[in-house]
């Protein structure tokens, strides 16, 4: 994957992000959006659902259109892994108030001080777990 | 702004957003994953192009609603204000952090697998909204 690639991603995600933003003022934090989900609450809840569906229902016409975008050549994926990890990143997200997308695109360009330092965070977990996977694992 | 216009555009920024991750290769762990390992011969500096071209397009739409003070549809915009800097924030980032490199997942990037029906992917988002109800309840 070239770093042509990587600029036009990110380039999109900025502009799907942008428009929640131009249009109503939202922030596109996707923990957020879905972790809201739970709360049920009228009149905040269709427009969440419908972020999600997007999300979704795009990664389902990318399967059967371009599936190279979304193959999964990851290591250690185990069921027993994802769900560990799907733990740890469901409550890091919410106690922290924001996952890569809404500390790591929206409140970095909003030069938030608070999301600088969860990006810092979250990046140098990151590669101390990628290295203690590498390290037990391999 | 119209509930059913707002629906749409709901609709189509999250499908635009998987447009982005796939296009970017993040939707495929082993970027994420590679990127993470910083300083081995296996880095892919990817996910920084990805994240910087993002910000670079969020922070124009950004300074561009700060100078309107009014959203497209005309209602009142106001930047949200920085809170502080605690330990819920850091600890919450460093819990985030170590399942995503575990893994290679994000919320983004699993929810946008939602319908290929993987096991696995299903496990993660499964966890991940019972992580979300358990710090909603507990933390």
């Amino acid at each position: 994957m070239g770093i042509e690639h990587s600029i036009l991603g990110g380039i999109i995600i900025g502009l799907a992000a942008a428009i929640l933003l131009i249009f109503d003022g939202r922030t596109a934090g996707i923990s957020g959006i879905a972790a809201n989900l739970l709360h049920f609450k009228k009149g905040d809840f269709a427009w969440r659902l419908s972020f999600v569906l997007g999300l979704g229902m795009a990664g389902f016409v990318l399967s059967r259109t371009a599936p190279d975008l979304v193959a999964n050549s990851g290591r250690h994926q185990t069921l027993f892994l994802a769900i560990l990890s799907g733990l740890l990143v469901g409550i890091g997200a919410r106690m922290a108030n924001g996952c890569t997308s809404g500390h790591g695109v929206c409140g970095i360009s909003r030069g938030s001080l608070r999301s600088i330092v969860a990006t810092v965070v979250f990046m140098a977990a990151g590669v101390l777990a990628a290295y203690g996977m590498k390290g037990f694992f391999e | 702004m119209k509930p059913a216009l707002f629906l749409i555009l709901s609709f189509l920024s999250g499908a635009l957003f998987a447009v982005g991750l796939g296009v970017g290769g993040m939707l495929n762990p082993e970027n994420i994953q590679n990127f993470l390992l910083f300083g081995s011969d296996r880095w892919q500096p990817g996910l920084l192009f990805v994240m910087g071209s993002a910000i670079a397009v969020y922070s124009l739409a950004f300074i561009w609603m700060s100078r309107r003070k009014k959203t497209l549809v005309g209602n009142p915009y106001s930047p949200p204000h920085h809170g502080r800097i605690d330990r819920k924030l850091v600890l919450g980032a460093l819990l985030f952090g170590i399942g995503w490199g575990i893994y290679g997942l994000c919320p983004g990037p699993a929810i946008t697998r939602l319908f290929l029906w993987e096991a696995n992917s299903l496990g993660f988002l499964a966890a991940m909204f019972l992580g979300f109800f358990i710090s909603s309840r507990w933390v």
